[in-house]
């Protein structure tokens, strides 16, 4: 399988990066190369907001540091979608993300659909060398042509599957072959998931989720039964109960979890942390970049432990099959 | 200068909260630049009588100095309780310089005409009044939280009744909350209202609820939108991300974004 360079991503967001700098001050930018050597310095060290390292000082615009920091960190995005691309990478290049995992989840799910997706998704992978890691949709409904359509996506260079969506529950005996099929690749397979409390216990709104929507109860179900297999969770800010999340996915050892989502409630990053341990945790948007940044910069982690989740864990998953980025 | 218009401190019965005093939250304003912020005790939310939370407030403020430089208290009243506007006084007399009112945790119709009297009197006190869109999103509500949030169109029909009064929107919504009838977006579009940022993203593609700096800017005016962070529910991080890469506002707009809208409307 190929091996991705990622000098062209790096080039352009170094652009971003100068324009966003290009908005700021002269004193922001020494910041940026003090904040550098602090990086190396705190390698163990928590820096998030309830770390112990707080002057206690007033700082003039302080928060000017923490965004340029926020950007430095090498970033892979493992869960976003295809869109207005051109936007997408300026979107990506302000918050400092090189590549991003993307499907395409326009239309009915059926066969012809998910071919077209994906199709969308190879084009722009092309079209955009260096920033964009193309994931294959399919309906695990539709075996034959799901299992053609992963054969096909992965030898056209797609590194993983998903976002699989609310068709069928992640333990559906639908999905055995298709994650079997995974395992065969060595692929990832992220599917979609909300904890909504009408979908844990009866009576209660589902709010805008379809009842065949994964919850946390289900990954842990298919990860039993596959613990070779790479399953993600999908976005633990996605909407619904997080701390649900975190306390179910305890009995999940081998699922890992993406923290995208327009939910960036403070906490959240920590508790996941604190359940799952850092390793299972992976940087994702779904296109939320901002609070997809944020919510990490906000954790008490270590600068080890957000680089990890920044960058490592997931590329670490597309090593297997040989898509990892350098 | 940077004024964050939407924090609290106290405690929210459904999830534990952190940063959630004066003392934690002051220490955050330091490292992220923050002068000023107007703070809210959420206690007012579900305490029966919520002018025991302004006392608390109060108290807290006044007990450093700092506090009373740093801290911009805002009371919340409910204006269910037949000794509200006794409540309102006192705060206003205590140096309160706004209120907060939630019509839906309180359970009463944001057109009630004990809502519209609370909204006049408050006028008359030139005390702005703060009015969140919601406290969470509700597809992670609680079993005994509410179950429906406020949108624009809310917000627009208040203002028709006291267009006069001062405003600020929190938690605003510029996708699901929207403004969706024209009438609605013209009230609010001549308002003295300030929209916060704390939902909106400042990059060029928005994500599942639609958010955008650049829409509300467009929308509404620079003149309108204002810096909040909703700390302590939300990260304290996030907001300030969504502003800082707000790449179409310029040095003038991000001033006024700050802290320059907000200080014409406290006169500060």
């Amino acid at each position: 399988m190929k091996k991705r360079t990622e000098s062209t991503g790096s080039e352009a967001n170094k652009m971003g990066r100068r324009k966003f700098l290009g908005n700021s001050s002269a004193a922001f930018l020494g910041m940026g190369v003090t904040g550098i050597s602090t990086l190396k310095a705190m390698e163990n060290q928590p820096v998030g907001m309830h770390s112990s390292d707080h002057s206690g000082l007033f700082q003039e615009r302080g928060f000017e540091a923490m965004v340029q920091k926020a950007i430095q960190y090498k970033k892979i995005d493992a869960h976003n979608h295809t869109g207005n691309f051109p936007d997408m990478i300026e979107s990506m290049d302000r918050v400092g993300i090189q590549w991003a995992a993307i499907s395409d989840l326009q239309g009915k799910n059926t066969p012809e659909n998910f071919r077209k997706s994906n199709d969308v998704v190879l084009k722009a992978v092309k079209q955009y060398p260096g920033r964009f890691l193309g994931k294959c949709r399919i309906n695990p409904g539709y075996t034959k042509e799901a299992l053609e359509e992963i054969d096909r996506c992965v030898d056209q260079g797609m590194v993983m599957l998903g976002e699989l969506y609310d068709e069928y529950k992640a333990n559906d005996p639908v999905y055995y072959p298709i994650i079997e099929r995974c395992i065969d690749h060595k692929v990832p397979i992220l599917i979609h998931s909300a904890n909504i409390l009408g979908l844990w216990r009866e009576g209660y709104p589902k709010v805008g989720s379809s009842i065949n929507t994964s919850i946390a109860d289900h990954f842990v179900d298919i990860g039993k039964r596959y613990p070779e297999a790479l399953i993600i969770c999908g976005h633990i800010g996605g909407g619904g109960d997080w701390e649900y999340v975190c306390r179910v996915l305890r009995n999940a050892p081998t699922v890992y979890l993406d923290t995208s989502g327009s939910v960036s409630d403070e906490g959240m990053i920590d508790m996941a942390v604190e359940h799952l341990g850092v390793d299972r945790l992976l940087f994702a948007t779904d296109v939320n970049y901002e609070t997809g940044v944020g919510k990490i910069m906000s954790a008490n982690l270590t600068e080890k432990e957000r680089k990890k989740i920044f960058f490592e864990n997931f590329n670490n998953l597309l090593k297997p099959a040989g898509n990892h980025v350098n | 200068m940077l004024i964050d218009i939407n924090s609290y401190i106290g405690h929210w019965p459904f999830r534990p909260l952190r940063g959630n005093t004066l003392e934690d939250l002051l220490q955050r304003m330091d490292e992220f630049g923050v002068d000023k912020s107007i703070v809210a005790n959420i206690n007012g939310i579900f305490y029966k009588d919520a002018q025991g939370a302004n006392e608390e407030l109060d108290k807290m403020v006044k007990s450093k100095t700092i506090f009373q430089d740093r801290f911009i208290p805002f009371a919340t009243i409910n204006p269910v309780l037949p000794w509200w506007e006794e409540s309102l006084n006192t705060c206003h007399q205590n140096g309160m310089k706004g209120i907060r009112i939630y019509p839906i945790y309180h359970e009463y119709d944001i057109l009630d005409p004990r809502c519209i009297e609370l909204v006049k009197a408050a006028r008359d006190l030139k005390m702005p009044v703060s009015i969140p869109l919601r406290m969470i999103d509700l597809r992670q509500r609680s079993w005994l939280d509410v179950n429906s949030v406020l949108d624009l169109n809310h917000i627009a029909s208040l203002v028709k009744q006291v267009p006069d009064a001062q405003y600020m929107v929190l938690d605003m919504r510029v996708g699901s909350g929207r403004a969706s009838t024209a009438e609605s977006l013209d009230i609010l579009k001549i308002a003295d209202i300030l929209f916060d940022t704390v939902r909106a993203s400042g990059v060029p593609t928005t994500g599942y609820n639609g958010e955008s700096l650049k829409g509300m800017m467009d929308t509404y005016g620079p003149e309108k939108i204002a810096f909040g962070t909703e700390t302590p529910f939300t990260d304290y991080c996030t907001p300030f991300i969504r502003v800082a890469v707000f790449n179409e506002a310029d040095a003038g707009v991000k001033e006024k974004i700050y802290s320059g809208n907000v200080r014409r409307m406290l006169r500060l």
